[in-house]
């Protein structure tokens, strides 16, 4: 009797766990595909949406050839938004599995947290390219590299290594799992 | 792994099959094919008492050390 309830509410908690994961697994593999499109709509229409961390003086008048070298820049802080994405898709769908708590659910993890590490340089990097990108056709002395690291950078990094660190503690605590299920 | 797991031998000399063994010792037939394939990290001594009652037979029976094979050798 004990045995059957029992078995009923970890069905009924397995049920949810898949519910859930597929659900958040469709949305980041959705949002994925459509980070480099809102990128390049950002870029087609860059002088109404204003970046916040490009100077507004050096989008106006842009050229199809600042445009697009803007968006091939940024698809380096977008392809990393991707990977991270992708991971975290993967991760969900192997939850979705049953795959729960297992070493490859751990690296999944770590990855998704080195992107959210890397994301702050990546945006740093990005800036002081696409600045110099935009400026290129300025007047001497007036050509510019823009760098900043604001509040939302050190908490991203944060973050990161927060997800980082748990990712390693589970690793650990998935291979210590795994290993106790050859003890019979 | 030096230690080699002959519970085989003795499920043989007992003419029983793993099945019922598994049922009498309350553990999965998935964790006994384990163990009698050797396949397993160490067996708890809960484990292995309840399987030398079923048996009647000693740890010793059911376990045996060869220097031959070395460490990792699964």
């Amino acid at each position: 009797m004990m045995n059957t309830i029992r078995k009923n509410e970890d069905e009924r908690r397995h049920r949810r766990i898949r519910r859930v994961a597929g659900f958040m697994s469709r949305c980041c593999a959705l949002l994925a595909l459509a980070l480099p499109i809102c990128m390049a709509l950002i870029w087609a229409y860059v002088e109404q949406m204003l970046p916040p961390r490009l100077p507004a003086q050096l989008l106006a008048d842009l050229s199809v050839a600042d445009r697009i070298g803007g968006f091939v820049l940024s698809l380096f802080v977008v392809g990393i938004a991707v990977w991270g994405l992708v991971s975290l898709a993967t991760l969900f769908a192997r939850f979705r599995r049953g795959d729960i708590f297992d070493v490859r659910a751990a690296i999944l993890l770590r990855r998704f947290a080195l992107t959210v590490l890397l994301l702050p340089f990546a945006n740093l990097v990005t800036e002081g390219l696409t600045t110099a990108w935009l400026s290129r056709n300025a007047a001497p002395g007036e050509g510019m590299i823009a760098l900043s690291l604001t509040s939302h950078d050190l908490f991203f990094g944060v973050i990161g290594v927060l997800l980082l660190m748990i990712a390693w503690i589970l690793r650990d605590a998935a291979a210590i799992s795994k290993e106790n299920r050859l003890i019979v | 792994m030096p230690i080699v797991v002959t519970l085989d031998v003795m499920l043989a000399r007992r003419k029983m099959r793993g099945k019922e063994l598994a049922t009498a010792v309350g553990i999965s037939e998935q964790n006994l094919s384990l163990l009698r394939s050797g396949k397993v990290k160490g067996v708890r001594f809960s484990t292995l008492q309840r399987i030398c009652a079923v048996l009647d037979c000693q740890p010793g029976d059911l376990l045996c050390f060869e220097a031959d094979l070395k460490n990792g050798e699964d």
